[in-house]
């Protein structure tokens, strides 16, 4: 197998690296599970702040059909 | 560690034998966390390696490597496969790296610049560089331009083939293999101005 020093270099800065891997993978953990979060708000709250946008707009929200309340038995007519 | 085994013996697959490509699609199949852990304990390492011989910074290279790491499990699912994923991860490490560089110093041609502009002379033996002593080949990592640096890691410690690197870098297969013998050549210059020998 060829020498390779570029490699050994590599090997020194990898071994550098284990003293900070645990530490350096909470902080990766945090800024990823920060990202997951502020995903979720918008998931759960983007199609309401997009409705009150629209209705703000003067597109009114969809009314319920009256009638439809009235039935007592839904597969009747 | 006995998580791991437990949870190899449940699955029938041991994390540690699969291959980047099978982590990568169990991953994104499952979204489990064990997954991502086990390419970052393979790569973090490696990352942090090339961070700090471009950034030239302890503090700044550690902010790359968790920069880079939260951009490559946002961007998973782009990963096609095409190329292997150690590429695939070094291509985004290098183009971070690079990219940092350019807005520290304010120039988009900081890089380019590196190694155009001085004479071709005879090429360099590839010995020459991967037997060096490596307190040398620190030494002179440190002095050589970020482009210079860059193009050799990707040559003789990544192993990355033209193709490889002429996909990293948006050049011409030419261009690259012109850059790395100029990239060869000004390292020599440079371990001669240091080492008279």
């Amino acid at each position: 197998m060829k020498p390779n020093n570029f490699k050994s270099l590599e090997h020194e800065y990898e071994n550098e690296f284990d003293t900070k891997r645990e530490q350096l993978k909470t902080k990766v953990d945090g800024s990823i599970g920060l990202i997951k979060f502020i995903g979720n708000i918008f998931e759960l709250y983007l199609p309401q702040v997009l409705g009150v946008f629209g209705y703000m707009s003067g597109n009114p929200r969809k009314k319920e059909n009256p009638d439809a309340k009235k039935k007592k038995y839904p597969n009747t007519k | 560690m006995f998580i791991d085994f437990i949870y190899a013996l449940l699955t029938g697959n041991s994390l540690s034998k699969m291959k980047d490509e099978e982590i990568v699609q169990e991953y994104l199949a499952t979204q489990n966390a064990r997954y991502f852990d086990q390419l970052y304990s393979r790569y973090s390492g490696k990352v942090y390696g090339k961070c700090i011989s471009l950034l030239k910074n302890e503090a700044a290279a550690e902010d790359a490597v968790q920069e880079i790491f939260v951009k490559i499990l946002l961007n998973l699912s782009k990963f096609s496969g095409k190329s292997k994923f150690s590429t695939w991860l070094y291509s985004i490490s290098y183009n971070f790296c690079i990219d940092t560089i350019r807005r520290k110093k304010k120039n988009p041609n900081a890089f380019a610049d590196d190694i155009t502009g001085h004479e071709i002379a005879d090429d360099v033996d590839d010995r020459f560089l991967l037997e060096m002593n490596i307190e040398r080949l620190k030494v002179i990592m440190d002095r050589v331009p970020v482009g210079v640096k860059s193009i050799l890691l990707m040559k003789y410690q990544d192993e990355m083939s033209i193709k490889e690197i002429s996909a990293i870098l948006s050049k011409s297969e030419s261009a690259i293999k012109m850059k790395i013998k100029r990239a060869k050549q000004k390292f020599k210059k440079i371990h001669y101005e240091i080492y008279k020998d």
